[in-house]
């Protein structure tokens, strides 16, 4: 074995601190060390050709580089050894300037410490092996969970790039949230308008296939091959034989609460979701169908021209392969009768900013008028709470829902153009309008005439008048006094919430949720569409609250971290994985549980004992999913378990240097 | 304070934008009016609070308030409003409808002036001193 | 001789993705801290094997910190999680053995508390120097 050392200056960055004449001197005499040298910058084009000639004329077979911080320029000593016919991983670097001398004064210890760290690096080095990352095949299809505008938009734009996209949706109608939306801020687009033309794209899009009423069931493998199995749930209707007519809807004698309206309408136990629900065939609830509870009506089936009602359709486990999964799984609505005070559920004339929504709009329950629930009668004055369930550490969410501000102002602005002389008052704590011609909105809003009052309400009870109406008791902070207002309707501003079975989703991605239920992105700040498991990303709320402009954004941004891949057609392992000494391995399968990746599984080997052939149950990594912890090689009772790059080897010559 | 049924009618907020050619409803609570006023320790109520009332169409608290005629209107709320509303003006339009609603009305300064306030600052306004 | 200060010897062991970034930036800002401490380079704090710290300890080691990142923000999900129960354990297995468990600190230090990582080194040395020379550990040698 032959190690080089090399010395870096950077400049006097590290000249100096540290004797970098010393270092070199003492370089020369640590074992296996064959030649040193100390070069003003090592990582610059001359400095690279230096450590090249040095690898030649002394046939170096390890390097050594005492320079800056191996997050800074490992990468770029790798190449240049691979370029040099020599495993990259034989490169070892001694940090001698953010661990050194950048945070010593004393050149004297500086030097020593110096010293000690090439030393380290050198025994590190010794015991190196050689690493490489295998490639890895991809399987060109994208998997979207999620068929609210962001699933949409993810998978249109995949489809676009000429790659097949599977759209997963547990309802009967591809749209989500915003199909219930009436019109959307900033720019009170009609929001069915705007939304309906890529529901239609993305059902007759070439490369776009539909699951609606279907829920992923589980999830294995890895980046470029997951395993999904879809559960495609029951629709009681052959798509192929529905033409979509609606009689079997229209005589239907079951009524239920219609969720799309949040229970402020009915509709039927065979039902399409909305009107312009794509794909437009209804489904039967087979929950709340009489014939699926006593055997008895089956009006549908005697209905349905086209005999399209199939009662003994069985729920069907699906199987594809996909590449890339883009999770858009969205959110629910925080129920808001957790906070007593504001009387949802006990006075009906307090409803949540949704349920507002459906009455503004003109699909609505109530064809777009709005009414007080308990009378009919057109509410007046309107209160509007925000930050119902939101920012609340006691009784809520901690977090933000940052968009009922804007969607706040947009329910003042409707009311005021479509019902003059209704006023609007308004609870709130800050007004937060950080987007694009949002601040502009909230100021056309309070010209308009909403009146904003900072401060949160206590109270909401009812005023015991003829009318039924509510007090709200609140305060304002402008006026340093509280304020009571009667009011004929209570809009709470609820909280925006992960969905229920976020985490298991997650589970089974190998994707984690962060304290508040949302999934958490790969980094924060530079890679907010990726997740930790390779190969899976994100787009909408269900990484966190959004409004549309953002989710959409994120959306395309997820379409293309797939598209990156498929078009790559390969994808690159780590090379640092850790790997099993068979012969040693216990078979105690210890490791298995700490891995975060699943990587790890049992294997069987045949082994001869004494003459005989025996079974013996080993652990055996998955170089593909290991991401190179090493959680599993600290744990490992027998010593079997290794980490490439960190050997134990490596890592114990490091302490033994010390 | 629980609000009246009635709030400033339609015609009564059109009276006070017509008269200073600003929107009351413009005003976010900065509260730099207030911040900056010096005459702020001897009003029962401050200019951005004044500003609200108008705003929320409490115009009897407006009228009622005395800080109305504490105003000097040395115009520094104006001269710094975010939203350029210039509370100064606001303030006084509510003089003037008031003055013009009882023309016999006679606020005078504190102290032995026996001049009315408004006269003292029209004149300085007239001639700039 | 008793009136000079004693320079204990520390070993550290900072994953890659946390507190190895914070010591980091703890020399981009320039921040200063004793120069006792030699920190060994691991891609989590979970690939650290007691076997490594009780070596070290063997070797002479005066302290032995082991750095991750904060629990909850783990580079991968979890490796924190067990690193804490792994050095729990490892403390009252020193302590049982009669060694100075004071001696092993666990901190968690992300990337961007190059602050935090000063504090502690210096701290970590200051207390080091009061407690003076391991040598019960030393004692535990194997051969030498």
């Amino acid at each position: 074995m032959r190690i080089g050392v090399f010395v870096c200056w950077c400049g006097s960055n590290i000249k100096n601190t540290v004797d970098v004449d010393a270092v070199t001197a003492r370089a020369k005499t640590m074992p296996q060390v064959v030649y040193a040298q100390d070069v003003q910058y090592l990582c610059s084009e001359v400095g690279q050709s230096e450590i090249g000639q040095a690898i030649d004329t002394h046939r170096l077979d390890r390097v050594v580089v005492a320079a800056c911080s191996p997050r800074m320029h490992e990468t770029t000593f790798q190449k240049l050894m691979a370029a040099k016919g020599l495993n990259p991983y034989y490169v070892e670097i001694a940090n001698i300037r953010e661990h050194c001398s950048w945070v010593h004064t004393d050149k004297e210890k500086a030097t020593v410490k110096a010293i000690d760290l090439v030393k380290k690096a050198v025994a590190k080095t010794a015991f190196a092996i050689p690493l490489t990352s295998d490639q890895l095949p991809v399987t060109k299809r994208a998997l979207v969970i999620g068929g609210g505008i962001a699933g949409i938009q993810a998978a249109l734009d995949i489809a676009d790039a000429g790659y097949p996209v599977d759209l997963v949706e547990k309802e009967s109608s591809i749209g989500g949230k915003m199909a219930q939306f009436d019109k959307t801020f900033p720019t009170l687009d009609c929001s069915a308008c705007i939304l309906t033309p890529k529901m239609v794209e993305a059902a007759t899009h070439e490369n776009i296939r539909l699951y609606t009423y279907a829920e992923v069931a589980a999830v294995s493998g890895y980046v470029g091959n997951f395993n999904v199995t879809i559960k495609q749930k029951a629709t009681s209707v052959n798509p192929e034989k529905c033409n979509g007519c609606g009689d079997c809807v229209t005589k239907c004698p079951k009524k239920v609460p219609n969720e799309f309206d949040c229970g402020s309408s009915k509709r039927k136990a065979v039902y399409t979701l909305f009107p312009q629900a794509v794909p437009n065939k209804p489904v039967i609830d087979r929950d709340n169908c009489i014939y699926f509870a006593t055997g008895k009506c089956g009006l549908c089936a005697k209905v349905c021209q086209t005999g399209a009602i199939e009662y003994q359709q069985q729920d069907e486990m699906i199987e594809n392969q996909y590449g890339a999964i883009v999770v858009a799984t969205g959110y629910e609505l925080k129920v808001p009768d957790h906070l007593g005070e504001y009387a949802y559920g006990q006075h009906p004339d307090v409803i949540t900013s949704l349920e507002l929504e459906r009455m503004l709009n003109a699909s609505g329950p109530t064809s777009g008028k709005v009414i007080r629930p308990s009378n009919g009668k057109m509410p007046r004055r309107i209160v509007f709470i925000q930050c119902v369930g939101s920012r609340d550490r006691h009784d809520g969410n901690p977090y933000c829902s940052k968009v009922c501000c804007l969607y706040t102002a947009k329910h003042t602005l409707l009311l005021n153009e479509k019902f003059p002389g209704t006023e609007s008052y308004v609870f709130y704590m800050d007004v937060r309008t950080a987007g694009k011609n949002y601040e502009e909105f909230y100021e056309r809003a309070r010209q308009q005439g909403a009146m904003y009052l900072r401060g949160q309400v206590s109270k909401v009870e009812p005023l015991g008048d003829a009318d039924n109406r509510v007090l709200v008791r609140g305060f304002d902070g402008s006026l340093q006094r509280q304020v009571e207002i009667a009011a004929d309707l209570v809009v709470l501003a609820t909280s925006m919430e992960a969905q229920p079975n976020a985490k298991t989703l997650g589970g089974m991605l190998g994707i984690s949720t962060d304290l508040n239920g949302f999934y958490t992105e790969a980094h924060a700040k530079l890679r907010p569409v990726e997740t930790q498991a390779q190969g899976v990303y994100l787009a909408g709320v269900c990484h966190g609250p959004k409004d549309i402009p953002e989710a959409v954004s994120q959306a395309s941004g997820a379409a293309v971290k797939a598209i990156i891949l498929f078009n790559k057609g390969q994808v690159k392992s780590v090379p640092t994985t850790a790997m099993v000494e068979k012969d040693r391995c216990s078979g105690c399968m210890q490791c298995q549980p700490v891995c975060p990746y699943e990587a790890i599984s049992q294997e069987m080997v045949v082994e001869r004992v004494h003459g005989k052939e025996r079974q013996r149950a080993v652990a055996t990594v998955n170089r593909a999913l290991c991401q190179g912890c090493g959680a599993c090689a600290g744990l490992c009772r027998s010593g079997a378990m290794d980490l490439g790059g960190f050997t134990s080897r490596q890592l114990m010559a490091e302490v033994d240097s010390l | 304070m629980r609000f009246p049924e009635k709030t400033a009618s339609n015609s009564q907020r059109e009276d006070v934008k017509h008269m200073t050619g600003k929107e009351v409803k413009d005003c976010y609570q900065c509260m730099k009016c207030s911040a900056g006023c010096p005459m702020a320790s001897h009003m029962d109520r401050l200019p951005h609070e004044m500003m609200q009332l108008a705003k929320l169409g409490l115009l009897e608290e407006v009228y009622a308030s005395k800080s109305l005629w504490i105003c000097a209107s040395c115009m520094a709320c104006s001269s710094r409003c975010p939203r350029d509303l210039e509370p100064a003006s606001v303030m006084e339009s509510f003089r003037v409808t008031l003055l013009r609603e009882t023309p016999n009305r006679e606020e005078t300064c504190d102290g032995d002036l026996t001049v009315p306030r408004q006269a003292m600052i029209a004149s300085m306004r007239k001639h700039r001193r | 001789m008793m009136n000079e200060i004693y320079e204990p010897k520390i070993v550290a062991f900072c994953c890659n993705w946390c507190s190895y970034a914070g010591a980091d930036l703890a020399g981009t800002g320039r921040l200063k801290y004793p120069e006792n401490i030699r920190i060994i380079r691991v891609p989590c704090s979970s690939r650290v094997e007691v076997a490594m710290i009780l070596r070290a300890f063997q070797n002479g080691a005066d302290g032995v910190l082991i750095a991750g990142c904060h629990p909850g923000d783990c580079h991968y999900d979890t490796g924190n999680y067990h690193t804490r129960k792994r050095i729990h354990l490892l403390t009252s297995l020193m302590d049982f053995m009669g060694l100075s468990p004071e001696r092993l600190w666990l901190r968690w230090i992300s990337g961007n508390e190059a602050d935090k990582f000063q504090a502690t080194v210096t701290a970590f040395t200051q207390e080091l120097r009061a407690m003076g020379a391991s040598d019960k550990v030393r004692d535990l040698r194997c051969s030498r």
